[in-house]
């Protein structure tokens, strides 16, 4: 029994910690954005764009796949219920509002914490294993500045990006189907694609992805500067900063919902 | 020896790694200009001591003086300061992978200073023939051989002109040429720049070779200080069978498997 509750003890010593060690990288990190020209550090455009080459423009491809085949997707299993109900023109409205308000930004978000999330863990954490990342405190150069800022930065502007480019391909997806199978003109179709697709829609799915953004850089970096333990270390880290990144993702996208659900936003 | 300026000085320092006494009071002074050897087995604490007078870790009791500034009470800035006048030389080099040699070398220099960039060129020119490697600028670490990218790092350590070098491990990994070359390279540097060195290893010729003081570390403890004559010819039985690679002795076999394990949580 004794040793029971002292499993529980630990663990929630060990979750303290561990929250305690974030929420200090998060507060760091928003220092370094907002205050560092106090200490003559601004913020540098160069590390900025490279980063956001990286992650922006590299992820366009695949966030275009993932989407636009969940818009094929959406727009058949769409098809064949509203059909039934004579409502097949619906397809349209229903492809684009579901794409803008949840799939295109949570998609693109996974999609991005797969191939970001676990780039930055894995980058981060091979130079914490193989020192560099002591070689830059000891260089008096703060790693969360040179190597956190510039990532949390560059993400925090190109996942909305991405998520436009999502929503876009997930309607074009949707389009293609209504108009080839489902013989819907497509001036209609894009006319009853728009009619019903609100400014809030989008701004509802844009502010996810400022959350989610937030979400992979941080778990990222943090796995990535506390990965210990070799090569294995590192494969591990990225593991635990995808599926952390995916569930995070996940419960905010739910918290996200129900605060625009429940306070009429 | 004594009239010697102390650079670094280190008192009663204890840190505990999960309870466990890894540095027991230790206190050394290291002179201004010497090239000072810290030596013992693995897990005795030597990289530790190296840590804590970097300043990447903090001692639970102890001070640790860099010229007249306590490392151990600065705050974040100040730590900073001192962090500049020194460079340190990483055990595997510690090379930024995804930066060249040039960019290597000029970072702390592009990070710390509002030099014109073609200064810090003709700079990075400068350090990297001190270390034997003109023409090397546009290299990625990954292209270089282990004792290239040592000195490489040597380079970036001594890229702000620095007052004092610290060395983990320098000739680790290298074959006894290489070795050779990069204690030369030390002494060189220390006659040419004037830098205190402060050197860990547990490679016995190369103490010999480069030391003016050499400490010799056992379980967190600085067992002796002296010249290497001093050394050479200690009465200490564990000094002995340290610097002669003996298998009996006191320290026996047992303690080094335990001792195995912590260093490599250190």
């Amino acid at each position: 029994m004794i040793k029971f509750l002292e499993s529980i003890g630990t663990n929630i010593l060990s979750w303290i910690k561990i929250t305690q060690g974030f929420l200090s990288l998060v507060g760091q990190t928003f220092y370094w954005i907002f205050f560092g020209f106090r200490k003559k550090r601004p913020l540098k455009q160069e590390p900025i764009l490279d980063q956001m080459v990286f992650m922006g423009a590299r992820s366009i491809i695949i966030v275009f796949f993932v989407t636009f085949f969940t818009g094929i997707v959406l727009a058949m299993q769409s098809a064949q219920q509203l059909s039934k109900l004579g409502g097949t023109i619906y397809v349209a409205s229903l492809v684009s509002i579901s794409i803008c308000r949840e799939l295109g930004p949570v998609l693109t978000a996974l999609v991005i914490a797969g191939r970001i999330g676990a780039a930055i863990t894995a980058e981060i954490g091979s130079m914490q294993v193989n020192e560099q990342i002591e070689a830059l405190d000891t260089m008096a150069i703060n790693p969360v500045r040179f190597l956190v800022v510039p990532k949390v930065v560059a993400l925090f502007f190109m996942l909305p990006c991405l998520t436009v480019i999502g929503d876009l391909s997930g309607m074009l997806g949707g389009y293609i189907i209504g108009v080839n199978n489902l013989g819907i003109n497509s001036h209609l179709y894009i006319q009853t694609a728009f009619e019903y697709l609100t400014l809030k829609d989008i701004y509802t799915g844009l502010s996810k992805s400022l959350v989610f953004a937030l979400i992979i850089a941080f778990v990222g970096c943090y796995q990535g500067l506390n990965t210990r333990g070799g090569a294995v270390g590192v494969g591990r880290a990225t593991t635990i900063s995808v599926v952390t990144s995916f569930i995070l993702i996940i419960v905010a996208d739910c918290f996200v919902t129900g605060i625009y659900y429940f306070t009429n936003l | 020896m004594r009239e010697h300026k102390v650079a670094i000085s280190v008192q009663n320092l204890v840190k505990f790694f999960d309870g466990r006494k890894v540095l027991d009071g230790i206190s050394l002074e290291v002179y201004q200009g010497e090239t000072f050897v810290i030596m013992g087995g693995s897990g005795c604490g030597k990289s530790t001591l190296l840590r804590h007078m970097t300043g990447a870790m903090k001692p639970e009791s102890g001070k640790i003086f860099f010229g007249d500034k306590d490392l151990t009470t600065l705050n974040s800035d100040e730590t900073e300061a001192v962090k500049r006048r020194f460079g340190m030389c990483f055990q595997s080099a510690a090379l930024l992978d995804y930066l060249n040699v040039e960019e290597n070398v000029s970072l702390p220099l592009r990070e710390h200073t509002t030099l014109d960039p073609k200064i810090i060129r003709i700079l990075v020119k400068m350090k990297l023939n001190l270390v034997g490697l003109s023409g090397f600028e546009n290299l990625m670490p990954s292209m270089l051989s282990g004792g290239m990218k040592k000195r490489v790092g040597l380079a970036r350590a001594i890229s702000m002109d620095p007052e004092a070098v610290f060395y983990d491990e320098p000739t680790a990994g290298l074959d006894p040429i290489v070795c050779a070359v990069v204690d030369k390279l030390i002494l060189d540097l220390n006659k040419k720049l004037l830098l205190t060195s402060v050197v860990v290893t547990h490679n016995m010729e190369s103490v010999f070779r480069i030391a003016d003081r050499v400490a010799m570390l056992h379980k967190g403890r600085v067992l002796q200080i002296g010249t290497p004559e001093e050394i050479k010819n200690s009465q200490d039985p564990i000094v002995q069978q340290f610097i002669n690679g003996r298998l009996e002795g006191p320290i026996n076999f047992a303690e080094n498997i335990d001792d195995v394990n912590f260093a490599g949580e250190g």
